[in-house]
């Protein structure tokens, strides 16, 4: 800083600090605006992690293998996969892949009192799954043993897991039968009788509210298949999915492959409704964060009317008087700024480390419907943290630029008049 | 030699929809290392006449030469380094700034020219000392008296050694004892340093004290 610039900045924090209550009021205004803004999007942004992270750990894992001519939309076809071996041989082939999963996905009717609802059926093979997802930590324990026996899909009540939601809908409990139905792969109606041997609660909406999960081979008998509807493959790398689906197209080409980013389109479209709260949200943080500083700067030119008249009788320029002034608004964006970020960091290092525990505030029953994590985890906005300081500097100097302009124009003398 | 010279120098102000002729074709001279009054009644123009000789305000008609330089045609900044480098203030009401310490009040037009800070340290105790206040350097002007306040002015507008010293009523807020003071303190530091000052006043001691006086009646100069 210049000599000049040093000693006009020196008599702005004087004069900053000659009205306390007023000064900091305005930084308190400020350094909650900027508090609130950190925690809010860090929140914001650690459900989206979460929700993304929970799509690929309970749905999508990281890469999709499907039938050719798979159509998401047309949920009662079944298709399979065709040379399912081969496929085996290629995926064992690539070293990017740590794991895959056999399942066999679809879509049954299920009979409640308003009518017939319809569920997706989940095969899955306990061993295999719990290597591409996360599931199993949401099942019971005895899941692998049970689900490894052998049943007859035409004579035995097979055990199933259903999802809290779907459960409480249609009142059922553990041990409560029930009965889905469906078309095979031939067209034929089937139906299975499922007996509840587990009620799960998974941060996934959907499977929480319209899943059942069975053993893997009696979804492949009853619907009278000879393979996988669908295969999940666990990658090394998360964020080369894009590369490796690109490499999994070329060496499986009758297959149809996705990645999780395809998967979780929907989850992208509620992140950028995200950023549209986050940007209204700044903007009324902004709006009175420069309602207090321009409030504060009126004053403080007010109140120095003839100091600035005595300031530039002895010889300071215009641009002098607004540097003051211009000094005053930026110390307090500075500071107020600053003061906003250590009062978040705390708080926000303890939302990501410990979370913010919703079963203790919600009902567990919305919890489950809305697929919420049970506790919810901050994340670290860095972007958050140098876009809230600057906007407060920023909007701090705008706020104060005008006031700053007017002070450094009043006339001398009538500067000097004035009591 | 003639420090400053006027020439039919004229202003009017507009007070709601009136005007008021507050100088009317006013001409003088002023002396270098004079001690010079500006006398007259209430509303007769004294500090009108000052703020245009100190260039706080422009005449709309006449000419103001400085040194012989016709300084009539400067610009607003122009003005303002002029006044940063050859004038001083005295204000009736001290105008110090009351954030800032003695020493940092008499320091700002040392900071305006940009005087290293060393030298600014040994300009500003001299003069403190100088006006018989040193030991206040640390202290706000509200924990000063009102003649220990108009010293600071004073050496506010000695520091940085101007050419003229402009002084509004300087007396008129300080008793009578203090105002004595203060007169004899100028009227010292006139002859010593050789500047000039150029003061209005309604006080007879400092018009005594004054080797030019200027009478000024209804905007006219009347002696």
């Amino acid at each position: 800083m210049k000599k000049d610039n040093k000693y006009l900045f020196n008599l702005s924090i004087k004069n900053l600090l000659l009205y306390k209550t007023r000064t900091i009021l305005t930084f308190l205004i400020l350094g909650f605006g900027i508090f609130t803004y950190i925690i809010v999007e860090g929140m914001l942004d650690g459900m989206t992690n979460q929700t993304v992270e929970s799509i690929i750990q309970m749905q999508s894992s990281d890469i999709q293998i499907y039938p050719e001519g798979y159509n998401k939309e047309e949920q009662f076809t079944i298709l399979n996969l065709k040379n399912e071996d081969e496929i085996i041989k290629v995926l064992n082939s690539k070293d990017y892949i740590v794991a895959y999963s056999k399942r066999i996905t679809f879509t049954a009717m299920l009979e409640q009192s308003s009518g017939m609802l319809p569920v997706k059926v989940l095969g899955i093979n306990p061993e295999e799954d719990e290597k591409t997802l996360k599931i199993m930590d949401y099942l019971d324990k005895n899941i692998k043993s049970v689900f490894s026996k052998n049943f007859d899909s035409f004579y035995d009540i097979i055990p199933a897991c259903i999802g809290k939601s779907l459960a409480k809908e249609l009142n059922l409990k553990e041990n409560d039968t029930f009965i889905i139905s469906f078309k095979t792969k031939d067209g034929m109606y089937n139906s299975l009788n499922l007996e509840v041997l587990n009620i799960y609660m998974t941060p996934d909406s959907i499977l929480n509210s319209s899943s059942i999960i069975i053993p893997y081979n009696v979804a492949k008998a009853s619907l009278n298949i000879d393979s996988s509807t669908n295969i999940l493959v666990k990658t090394k790398d998360l964020k080369k999915v894009k590369i490796w689906s690109s490499d999994l197209s070329k060496s499986l080409p009758y297959t149809s492959i996705s990645n999780w980013m395809e998967e979780g389109k929907e989850i992208i479209e509620i992140s950028k409704t995200k950023g549209k709260f986050s940007g209204v949200f700044i903007f009324f943080i902004l709006i009175i964060a420069a309602i207090g500083i321009t409030n504060t700067m009126i004053m403080s030119v007010h109140e120095k009317t003839r100091e600035i008249g005595t300031l530039k009788a002895l010889g300071m320029s215009e641009k002098e008087i607004g540097k003051i002034f211009s000094y005053e608004g930026l110390a307090l964006g500075l500071s107020g700024s600053i003061f906003g970020i250590i009062l978040a960091l705390p708080l926000n290092f303890y939302l990501a480390k410990v979370g913010l525990n919703v079963a203790a505030m919600m009902d567990i029953d919305l919890i489950a419907e809305f697929g919420l994590p049970l506790v919810l985890y901050s994340s670290f906005p860095i972007k958050g943290y140098v876009g809230a300081f600057f906007l407060g500097v920023i909007v701090s100097y705008i706020s104060t630029y005008s006031t700053a302009k007017k002070a450094a124009k009043l006339e001398v003398v009538k500067a000097l008049r004035t009591i | 030699m003639s420090l400053i010279k006027l020439e039919k120098i004229s202003k009017t102000y507009k007070m709601g929809k009136v005007n008021v002729q507050a100088l009317s074709d006013v001409s003088l001279n002023i002396e270098k290392g004079s001690f010079t009054g500006i006398i007259g009644p209430s509303g007769s123009g004294k500090t009108t006449l000052l703020n245009i000789l100190g260039c706080l305000d422009k005449q709309d008609e006449g000419l103001y030469f400085f040194e012989g330089k016709d300084i009539s045609t400067l610009s607003n900044i122009e003005t303002t380094f002029f006044r940063r480098e050859k004038f001083g203030f005295i204000f009736q009401t001290f105008n110090l700034i009351p954030v800032l310490t003695v020493y940092e009040n008499v320091e700002i037009p040392l900071a305006l020219l940009n005087v290293e800070p060393k030298e600014r340290k040994e300009r500003i105790m001299n003069i403190l000392k100088e006006v018989g206040i040193e030991e206040t350097y640390n202290r706000l002007p509200s924990e000063l008296s009102g003649g220990q306040q108009q010293r600071v002015a004073i050496a506010r507008a000695l520091v940085k050694n101007p050419i003229v010293i402009f002084a509004d009523e300087p007396t008129a807020n300080l008793d009578h004892a203090t105002g004595t003071k203060i007169i004899d303190l100028m009227k010292n530091l006139n002859q010593k340093l050789g500047i000039t000052f150029i003061f209005s006043t309604h006080d007879s001691k400092i018009m005594n004290a004054a080797n030019q006086l200027i009478v000024l009646e209804d905007g006219r100069i009347s002696n």
